[in-house]
């Protein structure tokens, strides 16, 4: 104990007045209480005023004035108690630090009883509740100086909040009390009013103590989540006279059911009171986040309505950007989400659940965390708790069952034979592979297309070696089982990996797999949502429905492929920042070798021409205008022209080669020559790229085609027929720095589009393909940024998964883990082993680039490879003819 | 709260010095429940309730009860229920969490009696009831209750009471206060639904209320302080949930660890020959000195060197049983880790040896990391989410990959491993 000297001294007692001037460290402030009601004041009221924050500083604290024996011997078990408690306070202050009280005591009588019962009454939900559930109440006490203050509430409004409280008052029949007191100004500027205001009501039912027999100070909330501060586990008792008893109310009742216990009454409904800021004098302002989180709560219980004093809507918008930073808010935000789960109120759920999983991640509190040991109620039609099964091989069901840490993969693949799609997923799995095998990675195909993804395996650069199918049915059969949530994921990540799907064709197919991943994940200590190189319909967004909504909003790292997709999802609220990674693809693509511009007698094009309904509704007119096309360029380079036709799409289902027999027709009549068909495909397009990139231009309907091409340094022009397109072209013309005339329409005249790509290829070709090269290796750093982006925090995921293992403190907050507590032991030590080995296979990889650099380096600065630049030059031209 | 389960308090007789009662509570047999006394109290029939709470928050449901307790009781034991059942939820021994249970009884009228001018402390010789006994100068009277850590049905328990009964009057006598001894027989109800762990301060209550007419404040003795007092029985004196309008009950120590309390007794001369904490007395022992608890309060005295001035424990000390235990529960873990920090701040590193196994073994059981420490006030505050370890790696991690070299090498890399395949 320290040696500060806080004194009480020069205490004036009067019938409903009790002044003091307090001294604590070394300030003196003159505190007073009031009231019109007749009561000798009981001096202990100044020692409660003045405990806490003395204990700021600790010393002594001398009372010059005797006090109740129980008083003084108690006082010190409170203050044993806000000492140990204040050492876990979340206010970022040093614990407090006991006084010792020096006073003496007079000789207490036990007085008869008064009859009378009162509780403090703000016309909060708190107090309305102790008010209605406690029917042996005689008067209400309205306190001017606790949550209304003179430095920032004006007389006004106290007078008109008094007015309505005493109103209320005697509509119940009760006896109404009006304290007045200027105790904040002493401790407010050393303790955080919701660590003291126990206190300060304990002081104020002191000060009026001696017209009641029990005085009741409604606490916050309920004795399971109850925190280790303010009126929490009836600790105000400890202030309690020979003749006066102290009691908090209300642990008994969580927030939520006195919400619903009190909203029906019809003098709540006529005077609840909720805010503290009020703007212009507000009674509520409404939109405070005190108001929108009681207005959320009434909402939920389907009485928000009928609360004369408060909106009759809640703005979702606005609530969903509330922070929660404190565990005891959290816990709030968590009640209220479970009444809106149950209440089937989806879009208010969504909102909320914004806020409760940000506040998770705020406070540093893994997404499986829940204050509360009774499980979620069930949400009628939730999308999530119907969520189709995810199936699997059992080998793969042992394996994520088995698994500590397994990343699900969603996007643009769905076991489909699309180069595109097929680019997209190995570009993610290329990534994730710095992570494995730490990280078991199972992309989620569809199962209907399990047979021709088994076809498709080999035609990965990386194959996946584990998939989950995604089954709306959920039976299992044909060598697959239902697999269910692991129970021992220290981390699960979900990765909503690029594609353009988000839209009216396939966007209520892969958030439904997305919530199959949720449900999959469910159990994981620690989940990461993460995305990137996303194509959005901005409109489809728009009409996304909260849950929904909140679904992708969930994600911790949301990367779109284009700046109006990134737009749109930024659109979701809540000041969600979402980044442009690019296409996912350019993690593939980005390192095909291109070869030397060939001198050719021919103009070599490379063709992908295909039917597909989401890519024109009207094949024939692009068939048209790609031959007229070619033919125009023909003519005015006046030099033959030779096609060379990529198929993009090939799988047992689907099949663009018979789309090609009318075109080699339509480019025969125009005396154009027409190649063998090349497949592109993931594992063999880096042998076809140099092949490729000999080719003077790209004409494609594919958009991973042109961006093949383009990256080559190609130049490539991709038809955009419908909206979808459009987005997909205008995306790669603001890449690679591209005139409109590279992004036309089959509507459009063939004849003038090949007039100004002549201009723009034919005139000054090498200047336009050196640009092309550096719009590549710009698009290439974005990728890279976007995979730092993405790996730093899968990364930081994986360590807070160790770290939240690590850290379980106490008794308490072990019992998650009281059946598995070696086993958590263990696997902290391995997740912590993984992440080294992480660490050192960044180092490795750090180094190995290193070394990569140097070599490339020493190479170009090599005189060998400088004097035999013309000769590799010769040796090019050469064998291209 | 649960409906379904019913309970019964019936036939409560009382005279002089006895309350006896039917308690039916529902998971176990209709049990005759006795309380005896030879001091001349008309007992509290408010101790029936505190007896048979507990147990009936096993199954939930509602108590009934004719005859008519406390208002004031009645009330906070609503809020006692409530309490216990939250923390029930955190209780490390793998059993269901509690149901609070509705009471139903008729209310007395409290008479405003004059104060007795006398208060109570129980007395089991142990460490905290003597801590409590000798800081409390205001305490005019102690009471020892047989039927609570001497259970008449154990073999090895046969004759101990009646031992400890004569040196608890001989240390009362000593300290010139009169002793009441109490029998019971509650256990019987109590053991087959609740661990006395969590029942004990609860069935003290019980005594307090049968002898409550004596005086103005009873209190109750705790094991732990305030700071690391696990969340059951008397945490944040809950206790005082049990008080009525004439009679306080109070739970006291939470101001002091074990350690502090163990230094503050131990020169007193009746401490040194009746300090009493053994619970197995093996071999009928009054203290065994080899059980957990004998060699806590051993290693403790030894530390402050007092130790052989306690002619109450056996002369030599021997920490070689510890090999052979194990703590499992948080209380256990505060309390050996406290007294590790006491040798070492004894500088007894002959005792801090086997002391640190024992609670690394320990901290290794309840699966924590072995950089945990319970007493915050004395390591500094618990860090939330990552140890310093990691989040220096975390920061290391982010730096090489935020790094410029890092992002900006990307397509050279690419370059490079292109370079070296061709190479090969």
């Amino acid at each position: 104990m320290g040696f500060p000297q806080h004194e009480i001294a020069n205490v004036k007692t009067g019938p409903g007045e009790l002044a003091f001037d307090a001294t604590i460290d070394g300030k003196t402030h003159h505190l007073w209480f009031r009231t019109e009601t007749e009561v000798q004041p009981g001096v202990e009221a100044a020692l409660a005023a003045c405990l806490m924050p003395a204990m700021r500083s600790g010393g002594t604290l001398t009372m010059s004035e005797p006090i109740s024996p129980r008083v003084l011997r108690t006082q010190r078990e409170y203050q044993a108690i806000q000492r140990a408690w204040s050492l876990e306070w979340p206010f970022g202050m040093p614990p407090l630090e006991e006084v010792e009280v020096v006073g003496s005591t007079y000789t207490p009588e036990r007085r008869a009883p008064t009859g009378r019962v009162a509780a403090f009454f703000s016309g909060g939900v708190d107090s309305w509740s102790t008010v209605l559930e406690n029917p042996d109440l005689t008067d209400l006490i309205f306190v001017r100086g606790a949550d209304i203050v003179e430095s920032t509430h004006s007389e006004e409004l106290g007078d008109r909040v008094e007015a309505r409280l005493g109103a209320a008052a005697a509509e119940l029949g009760l006896g109404f009390h009006v304290v007045r007191t200027n105790l904040r100004e002493l401790s407010d500027r050393l303790l955080p009013w919701e660590a003291n205001y126990g206190c300060a009501l304990a002081a104020t039912a002191l000060f009026a103590g001696r017209a009641f027999d029990r005085i009741l100070i409604a606490g916050d909330s309920d004795y399971e989540v109850q925190v280790k501060f303010g009126a929490n586990w009836m600790v105000d008792q400890l202030w309690s006279t020979e003749n006066l008893e102290i009691v908090d109310d209300g642990g008994h009742l969580s927030r939520m059911q006195r919400v619903e216990r009190i909203a029906s009454h019809p003098l709540v409904q006529k005077t609840l009171r909720i805010c503290w800021r009020n703007p212009d004098d507000a009674y509520n302002c409404g939109h405070c986040r005190k108001c929108l989180t009681t207005m959320a709560a009434l909402d939920a219980v389907d009485a928000l309505e009928a609360v004369e004093t408060l909106p009759s809507e809640v703005d979702l918008e606005a609530l969903a950007k509330i922070e929660v930073s404190y565990v005891v808010s959290l816990t709030l935000w968590e009640d209220k989400l479970d009444a809106a789960r149950a209440a089937g109120k989806t879009d208010l759920e969504a909102a909320i659940r914004t806020v409760v999983e940000r506040g998770k991640r705020n406070i540093g509190l893994p997404a499986s965390y829940r204050r509360r040991r009774t499980p979620p109620p069930p949400s009628p039609g939730d999308p999530a708790s119907t969520a189709p099964a995810l199936l699997a091989t059992p080998e793969t069901a042992r394996a994520l069952a088995d698994a500590s840490a397994a990343a699900l993969l969603v996007g643009g693949y769905d076991g489909s034979g699309n180069y595109g799609d097929i680019a997209l997923l190995d570009a993610a799995l290329a990534l994730l592979e710095v992570l494995e095998p730490g990280l078991l990675v199972l992309p989620v195909v569809e199962r209907q297309f399990a047979s021709t993804h088994e076809a498709m395996a080999g035609e990965f650069a990386n194959p996946p070696q584990h998939v989950l199918y995604f089954d709306g049915e959920g039976e299992g059969g044909g060598g697959l089982v239902p697999v269910t949530p692991p129970k021992a994921l220290d981390l699960g990540v979900s990765y909503l990996y690029g594609g353009g799907f988000l839209n009216a064709s396939w966007g209520e197919r892969k958030l439904a797999m997305l919530r199959a991943v949720e449900k999959q994940l469910a159990e994981a200590w620690t989940v990461v949502r993460v995305s990137s190189g996303l194509q959005v319909d901005a409109k489809w967004i728009e009409g996304l429905g909260a849950s929904d909504k909140a679904l992708l909003h969930s994600f911790d790292f949301l990367g779109a492929r284009d700046d109006p997709s990134a737009a749109a999802l930024e659109q979701l609220g809540g000041g969600l920042r979402v980044t442009n990674t690019g296409d996912d693809a350019v993690g593939l693509l980005g390192s095909l070798p291109a070869a030397e511009a060939a001198e050719s007698e021919a103009l070599e094009v490379n063709v992908h021409f295909a039917e597909h309904a989401w890519v024109t509704d009207d094949s024939d007119a692009v068939r048209d205008f790609d031959v007229g096309l070619l033919a125009e360029l023909q003519r005015i380079a006046d030099r033959p022209l030779r096609v060379r036709p990529l198929l993009a799409y090939l799988d047992p289902r689907v099949d663009e080669r018979p789309g090609w027999e009318p075109f080699a027709a339509a480019c025969a009549e125009q005396g154009i020559e027409v190649g063998e068909a090349r497949i592109l495909r993931p594992a063999t397009v880096a042998a076809e790229a140099p092949e490729l990139s000999r080719a003077f231009l790209t004409v494609s309907s594919s958009f991973h085609v042109a961006l093949t091409s383009l990256l080559l340094g190609v130049p490539a022009l991709l038809l955009r027929d419908n909206p979808y397109y459009d987005q997909k072209a205008k995306s790669l013309l603001t890449d690679f720095d591209l005139p409109a005339e590279f992004s036309p329409s089959s509507q459009d005249d063939p004849s003038r589009s090949a007039e100004l790509i002549a201009g723009a290829l034919l005139g000054d070709g090498e200047r336009t393909r050196a640009r092309l090269r550096g719009a590549a290796t710009a698009v290439r750093r974005r990728r890279a940024e976007a995979e730092t982006g993405l790996i730093a925090r899968l990364g930081r995921g994986g360590l807070t998964a160790i770290g939240s293992l690590r850290q379980t403190p106490s008794g308490a907050s072990l019992r998650p883990f009281e059946k598995r507590a070696e086993a958590a032991e263990e696997r902290a030590q391995a997740a912590e082993q993984r992440g080294t080995e992480a660490e050192e296979r960044s180092a490795e990889v750090e180094k190995r680039a290193t070394a990569a650099e140097a070599q490339v380096n020493e190479m170009m600065a090599s005189h060998s490879w400088k004097l035999t630049a013309p000769l590799r030059r010769l040796v090019t031209r050469l064998r291209h003819r | 709260m649960a409906t379904g389960a019913g309970h019964e308090i019936v036939d409560l007789a009382r005279s002089t010095g006895e309350l006896v009662f039917e308690a039916r509570i529902a998971g176990t047999e209709p049990r005759q429940v006795w309380f005896r006394t030879e001091t001349e109290v008309q007992p509290g029939v408010d101790a029936a309730l505190a007896a048979c709470l507990m147990p009936a928050m096993r199954a939930g449901g509602k108590l009934k009860m004719s005859v008519a307790v406390s208002p004031r009781l009645l009330r906070d034991q609503a809020e006692y229920q409530a309490i216990q059942r939250a923390w029930s939820f955190d209780w490390t021994y793998d059993e269901e969490a509690l149901r609070e249970v509705e009471v139903e009884a008729p209310t007395a009228v409290p008479n405003a009696s004059s104060p007795t001018g006398r208060v109570a402390a129980f007395f089991s010789g142990g460490v905290d009831s003597f801590a409590a006994v000798l800081a409390n100068p205001e305490v005019t009277d102690l009471i020892f209750v047989r039927g609570f850590d001497i259970l008449p049905w154990l073999d090895h328990h046969e004759g101990l009471a009646d031992e400890v009964e004569a040196r608890m009057r001989e240390a009362a006598s000593e300290l010139g206060l009169p002793l009441h001894v109490v029998d019971t027989n509650l256990r019987e109800l109590s053991d087959p639904l609740i661990r006395w762990e969590c029942n004990c301060t609860s069935a003290l209550a019980a005594v307090a209320h049968f002898l409550g007419p004596l005086f103005d404040r009873v209190l109750i003795a705790t094991d732990s302080d305030h700071e690391t007092m696990p969340p059951m029985t008397s945490a944040l004196m809950v206790d005082q949930l049990w008080s009525s309008e004439n009679l306080e009950i109070a739970d006291w120590g939470g101001r002091l660890s074990r350690e502090q309390r163990t230094e503050a007794i131990a020169e007193h001369p009746v401490v040194r020959r009746t300090l009493r904490t053994c619970w197995e007395n093996l071999g009928g022992a009054y203290n065994c000195g080899r059980c957990r608890k004998c060699l806590l309060t051993m290693v403790s005295l030894e530390a402050i060197g007092a130790r052989e001035r306690v002619t109450a424990f056996p002369p030599d000390l021997d920490l070689s049983p510890l090999a052979e235990s194990e703590i499992s529960q948080p209380i256990a873990l505060t309390l050996w880790e406290d007294l590790l920090d006491h040798a070492r701040d004894r500088g007894r590193a002959d005792l801090a040896a086997p002391l640190e196994a024992f609670v690394t073994k320990g901290r290794r059981t309840m699966g924590l990391a072995q950089s945990y420490r319970t007493r915050q006030s004395r390591h500094g505050r618990r860090e939330r989410g990552t140890g310093v370890r990691l989040e220096a790696a975390e920061a290391e991690l982010a730096t090489v990959l935020a790094s410029r070299s890092w992002r900006w090498t990307e397509p050279l890399r690419r370059l490079g491993a292109w370079l070296r395949s061709r190479a090969c």
